[in-house]
């Protein structure tokens, strides 16, 4: 709302333009309460984080003593956080697979003109709703819906004659991370699918027109121009995905609290168990954090690299 | 056109979802408002915290300067200070602003500002997690107050054991004692075992052998229909209580060997079919209390007024209690006073009054039931009572029996997250027979060297 017309005469233009520069530092006034919050909730507690994993800030302590790199070499032979990292990357590939190719087909389907689907606002917003509750109440929907001996699942499982005796699923190892990994997946396709769709729109329809024109079949506009086009958008999703995943707490914490046998046990829930639980150890959580996100930087990065240069051409092209 | 349906599809759709989630908000704020409601005497309108769970309970408050900030979890707190202190002295010249947070979030709301300004000046503490207060060091000494400690002097030598550090300063005490016992219904027990007395039943289940003959004595005669207990709840308990140590002594965890007894007998439950195997506090351990599966329950006094009581309507009156094989006790709940308190005294005499006058425990006792701290109280009263539940039994008598033989000193500041991390992750998986006993113990040890890192764990 800041900025005003500036079609107008000669005269009236220097007039305007005078005023202009006045309302120029309101810019300023308006994003300051953006930065102060930044500033005090985003940028001094990532550097007090920092910080802290240097130090020896634990239990009752007031003051911290700085360390050097011990918490670094200690976290490195914790078997429970190396433990934590591969759950979490379990967790987040058993979820991240189905989630991104049901997506894509998922936004195929919506977008193909030959399909002309009807009722898509209807299923979009259908599949877009799990993400809308919260996620203390999923996990008490599936812990209900599992919970051993009778619940509803087991109870369908056994009436069905699927199985012979209840399924303890919660005492699984298994059948726990399949179950986080699906919540997640659940929650999630239907804004991946969003995001996909609105990828897919972007693409002129000029280049499936000349397509369909030369004689290409569904299918083909779909991998040669679609998925080509898409990479950026694809990149987007699976580095805020990455990031999400790496970050899994609310689902396997408020389900079983990282059990059975430490399965679910994701690198956010041991952060908050070691800042919040036994000896309050806030500079094993701080450094696990720091790691955390070195993790998170590398990986993105990783992926971020690896799809720039095979497509460095067509993402000048894609989506704007 | 497309679009703009589907864009007003998806607005009425979360719109509406939106309207149905604040429904289901406000609806659970009513629920929970009305505990923590009439607490809060000194503060406006609290923040609204919720917990894991999704309860929503109220941030706890401190009132300032001449006012008596009370942290606690227990609605009965309230209870005591608003009918029974504030009735005796009605005139103290300041208020006292009463915070109740779930027992889940307690210690996430005290620990931050415990020690600081903000800490508020009387905290309540549980048995799980009293210890790491007491021994924090941040506790005024109680032992300046010669009135208070006058009476402390009638308190079970349990009681002030636990509130006290490690050093020998006394600096928490409480008004309860929390023995437990084994209870059990008496006509599924003559009906299939023909046992007809609780002397009888002491008698089977004295001891560990006997209790595990019993349970197999059950399942034949009932074809495995009626389970001698839930589950390993009913063990955990008592065995935790017959180790020789605490978890954690000299800065090296112990497994004692009563542990290993308890997974054991754990393990030989679930196999043989003697445990129903329900989870503890779950839907089926509650259950079980109305249903005619599950012969008994361990539980402490407040176990059973708070647990088999309101859960056990259509059995009422079958229950009875014995010691079972191990005397034992669960819970409690300790006072104490903040060293960062600007009323320290005014504190003191508050914690004087709940866990050491006479007339309040006498009239605590009388109205609640209670097994309270006060010897002579306790000795008293004991013999007043007839509890219809359990078909007319005396039901204090019993627990105060038990009260004498409470060791306190198994109580140390780890075992809430020890405790937990022991349930979880060796004696769940090893009585299911999902780890073998080191692999179980091994993962045990794993958590509470990540959990206390300065421990020596093996």
């Amino acid at each position: 709302m800041a900025t005003t017309t500036t079609t107008t005469t000669a005269t009236g233009k220097q007039k305007r333009l005078a005023k202009r520069k006045n309302h120029d530092k309101w810019g300023y006034v308006f994003m300051a309460p953006f930065f102060l919050f930044f500033l005090a909730f985003n940028f001094y507690p990532m550097f007090y984080t920092i910080y802290l994993s240097f130090t020896d800030l634990a239990g009752w302590a007031t003051e911290a003593n700085i360390v050097g790199f011990r918490n670094f070499q200690n976290i490195y032979n914790n078997m429970l956080f190396r433990r934590a990292v591969s759950n979490t990357f379990i967790l987040w590939v058993v979820n991240f697979i189905p989630q991104i190719v049901l997506a894509f087909l998922l936004a195929y389907w919506f977008t193909s003109r030959r399909l002309n689907l009807k009722g898509i606002g209807f299923f979009k917003s259908l599949f877009y709703l799990p993400n809308i509750i919260t996620a203390a109440s999923v996990a008490v929907i599936f812990s209900s819906l599992f919970s051993y001996p009778r619940g509803p699942i087991n109870q369908f499982l056994l009436s069905g004659g699927l199985v012979d005796s209840p399924v303890d699923f919660f005492r699984s190892v298994v059948m726990t991370r399949l179950i986080v990994s699906f919540i997640q997946f659940w929650m999630w396709y239907g804004q991946t699918t969003i995001v996909l769709q609105a990828g897919i729109l972007g693409i002129d329809e000029n280049l499936f027109d000349a397509a369909r024109v030369d004689g290409a079949t569904d299918w083909q506009s779909f991998t040669k121009i679609t998925m080509p086009l898409m990479k950026p958008i694809t990149l987007y999703v699976l580095i805020t995905s990455l990031i999400g995943g790496l970050q899994m707490f609310d689902i396997p914490y408020l389900l079983t609290g990282g059990g059975p046998q430490q399965s679910v046990e994701t690198m956010i829930t041991f952060i908050y168990k070691q800042a919040f639980q036994g000896g309050r150890n806030l500079n094993v959580a701080a450094t696990a954090s720091v790691v955390l996100l070195l993790m998170t930087t590398a990986f993105s990065l990783l992926v971020f690299n690896s799809f720039r240069t095979r497509s460095s051409k067509q993402i000048k092209k894609g989506v704007k | 056109m497309i679009k703009k349906r589907l864009l007003l599809g998806l607005t009425t759709l979360s719109a509406l979802a939106l309207v149905a989630c604040g429904n289901g908000d406000t609806g659970a704020g009513g629920d929970a408002g009305d505990t923590g409601d009439t607490g809060d005497n000194g503060s406006e309108e609290g923040e609204v915290l919720e917990t894991e769970d999704g309860e929503e309970f109220e941030a706890p408050t401190t009132g300032g300067a001449g006012v008596l900030d009370v942290w606690t979890f227990t609605d009965e707190a309230q209870t005591m200070i608003n009918d029974y202190y504030l009735e005796e002295f009605s005139d103290l010249g300041y208020e006292i602003n009463i915070s109740i947070v779930p027992t889940e979030e307690f210690e996430t709301q005290l620990d931050p500002v415990f020690n600081t300004d903000s800490a508020p000046d009387v905290i309540f503490a549980e048995q799980a997690f009293v210890k790491k207060y007491v021994e924090s060091g941040m506790l005024v000494d109680l032992s300046q107050y010669d009135s208070l400690m006058e009476g402390a002097e009638n308190t079970y030598d349990y009681v002030v054991d636990i509130g006290t550090q490690e050093d020998g300063t006394f600096v928490m005490n409480s008004w309860q004692t929390t023995p437990g016992a084994f209870f059990y219904r008496q006509d599924l027990a003559s009906e299939h075992l023909g046992i007809e007395s609780e002397d009888e039943m002491q008698e089977a289940i004295g001891d560990w052998d006997g209790f595990l003959d019993t349970a197999r004595e059950l399942r034949d005669a009932t074809d495995g229909s009626v389970y001698m207990i839930s589950g390993r709840g009913d063990l955990a308990h008592p065995y935790y209580m017959s180790r020789e140590q605490g978890w954690v002594v000299d800065n090296q965890l112990v497994i004692d060997e009563q542990i290993y007894e308890l997974m054991e007998t754990a393990r030989t439950m679930v196999e043989e079919g003697l445990m129903m195997d329900a989870d503890p506090q779950g839907e089926e351990y509650f259950a079980g209390m109305n249903g005619d599966e599950i012969l008994g329950y361990s539980l402490p006094t407040w176990g059973m007024h708070f647990w088999l009581v309101p859960n056990g309507d259509q059995t009422a009156g079958n229950w009875r209690m014995v010691t079972g094989p191990e005397p034992y006790f669960r819970g409690g709940t300790w006072i104490g006073i903040t060293q960062t308190s600007d009323m320290q005294d005014e504190a003191a005499h508050l914690i004087e009054y709940l866990t050491t006058s006479e007339n309040f425990m006498r009239a605590w006792a009388e109205d609640t039931g209670d097994v309270v701290s006060h010897q002579g109280v306790v000795d008293e009263v004991r013999g007043d009572y007839e509890m219809e539940f359990l078909g007319g039994q005396n039901h204090y008598d019993a627990f105060a029996e038990g009260i004498e033989r409470i060791d306190g000193s198994i109580i140390t500041e780890y075992d809430q997250s020890i405790g937990g991390a022991f349930d979880d992750l060796a004696l769940t998986p090893y009585s299911k027979g999902e780890m073998e006993l080191e692999e179980a113990l091994d993962a045990f040890r794993m958590e509470v060297q990540s959990l206390y890192p300065d421990i020596q764990v093996d």
